[in-house]
């Protein structure tokens, strides 16, 4: 290694010595496996932009808490969980199409927002630090929500692992098996709406989609059995924020596209390993 | 008692009666065609019976209970029309797809255990599958995934099989292949077996009763009452009924010379 390179590590393992370092990769690691086992059943039951459409609702919650001078997490917990509901219940009984579902209360979402954002003399720091994530900047109070709430959210994921397979897989022939779908189906985007609220801070609202969909995207060129599939979604989530928030950290550029652009440099890698050993 | 039972069952779907004062029963071992054309209401009927859909009136039975409240799925094995809606990349391989057929009846959360894993593989030796045990379902030629989907309904020794089209995407070969099977198991097993085709000619070779249906029913016995069957011959006319029930004989008798 040369002198230069052993420097750089020396300064990544003296970046683990900062409290500020230290909350962004307990957080953001848990935040990511959970973010990347959710992506898994969301891409394969081609609701990936859920996730997107429901960030756009947070926009929304967002602004509404800083209007109301409140703690944006209280409003946005709520009103994306009640907006994921109304996605699934446009598609399970209104009949719209999934993604047309999710662009009506995405638009929504954002019309929303703009309107309370302008009603409160325009776009603030606090909102554009919600837009594009301030990992670095996160309390310790917010690591332990993040901690508890991933913790919940994967225990909620293995208690209900079958089930979400066989609905993922097969929603007919799941239903004929005695699984309640509509309750897997309801309990996967209320899931999804408290992960998406959970990363807001991390990755940022533009970018909170690409932490389900590419992790999700990358194992799933692998061609694996669906246990390694998940396993292998939250490795590349895990690695793409490890390595995103060091990156950022050592070049000075915003953490959350940082872990964007780490997270399609492994999704290139995957599917250049798919195309060459044609599986 | 009857393992399926319609009574004067009507489903009306956007203001059409898709089914049409239905009624049937089906008993224990018995193995009948659903059979009639595009739109005839047959796919709706398995799903009034398996509770997918709610009829509009009448009375359906499974295992003697209304479908809504039936709660041993255990006893029921179904392959839906469409299964891989052409998802080659779906991470699924055949040993897991069949093992999601041990989830009937199960509460959640749901395991499968060394004793499940060896109900799949014993399923998988059945219908001489262990090959692709380890590959991907979407990887796999149509007659391979409908074995494999065969695998996932017998895997619980159901006593009732539901079959939509099973045969649809399959070439002649490997559809004929795969109607002695499910013929084997019916015989062998006494699994009772409901099969929803298009084929009028050919599900005489295999079920011992045929149900035609065109929205209302149009007839229901054996396929040798079929072809006397004044109802059938006033739906079809005594022409086509007559050429339909020759080419099943010509056919039958192609078909057991070369079972021989």
């Amino acid at each position: 290694m040369t002198m230069k390179g052993r420097k750089e590590l020396r300064a990544m393992f003296e970046a683990l010595h900062y409290s500020f370092i230290q909350k962004a990769l307990l957080a953001g690691g848990f935040i990511s496996v959970l973010c990347a086992v959710l992506g898994v059943f969301l891409v394969l039951k081609k609701f990936s932009l859920i996730g997107d459409g429901l960030s756009h609702v947070t926009f929304f919650s967002i602004a509404l808490g800083l209007f109301f001078k409140t703690s944006p997490l209280y409003v946005s917990v709520p009103v994306v969980a009640v907006s994921s509901l109304g996605i699934l219940k446009l598609t399970e009984k209104g009949k719209v199409f999934g993604d047309t579902a999710i662009g009506i209360v995405s638009s929504l979402g954002i019309a929303g927002g703009v309107i309370i954002a302008s009603l409160s003399g325009g776009f603030n720091l606090d909102l554009m630090s919600y837009l594009f994530g301030s990992i670095l900047t996160i309390q310790w109070a917010e690591v332990v929500l993040s901690v508890a709430l991933s913790a919940l959210v994967i225990a909620l994921v293995i208690f209900y692992y079958h089930d979400l397979v066989a609905a993922t897989f097969d929603e007919e022939s799941a239903k004929v098996m005695g699984i309640n779908t509509g309750r897997v189906n309801k309990v996967l985007v209320l899931l999804t709406s408290l992960t998406v609220v959970l990363s807001m801070r991390i990755v940022g609202i533009m970018l909170v989609s690409s932490f389900l969909i590419i992790p999700a995207a990358s194992a799933l060129q692998l061609g694996l059995s669906f246990r390694s599939t998940i396993l292998a979604s939250a490795a590349f989530g895990f690695v793409s924020v490890i390595s995103g928030i060091f990156i950022s950290y050592a070049a000075d550029i915003p953490a959350g596209a940082s872990i964007v652009m780490v997270s399609f440099l492994l999704f290139c890698a995957a599917f250049g390993l798919r195309k060459v050993t044609g599986r | 008692m009857s393992v399926v039972e319609f009574k004067k069952v009507t489903y009306i779907a956007s203001g059409k009666a898709v089914l049409d004062n239905i009624s049937f029963t089906v008993s224990q071992g018995n193995f009948v065609g659903i059979v009639g054309q595009n739109g005839s209401g047959k796919t709706t009927l398995i799903k009034t019976l398996l509770g997918l859909l709610e009829k509009s009136s009448g009375e359906v039975k499974l295992f003697g209970e209304n479908p809504a409240r039936f709660r041993d799925w255990k006893k029921v094995g179904y392959i839906p029309q469409k299964v891989m809606t052409g998802e080659n990349r779906f991470p699924l391989t055949a040993s897991e797809a069949v093992g999601l057929g041990l989830l009937s009846g199960m509460k959640s959360p749901k395991s499968i255990d060394s004793a499940d894993r060896a109900k799949v593989k014993a399923t998988l030796e059945t219908l001489n599958i262990t090959g692709i045990a380890d590959k991907l379902v979407g990887s796999l030629s149509g007659g391979q995934q409908q074995r494999v989907m065969l695998a996932r309904a017998l895997v619980n020794d159901p006593e009732l099989l539901v079959l939509d089209e099973p045969t649809a995407a399959l070439d002649v070969s490997a559809g004929e292949a795969f109607m002695k099977l499910i013929r084997d198991l019916n015989e062998m097993r006494k699994v009772t077996v409901l099969l929803v085709t298009h084929d009028i000619a050919n599900i005489g070779k295999y079920a011992d009763k045929m149900l035609y249906i065109d929205n209302k029913m149009v007839f229901f016995g054996t396929f040798g009452d079929f072809c006397v069957s004044p109802d059938a011959a006033l739906y079809f006319g005594k022409y086509a009924q007559h050429i339909i029930c020759h080419r099943h004989d010509h056919e039958r008798a192609e078909g057991v010379a070369r079972d021989v």
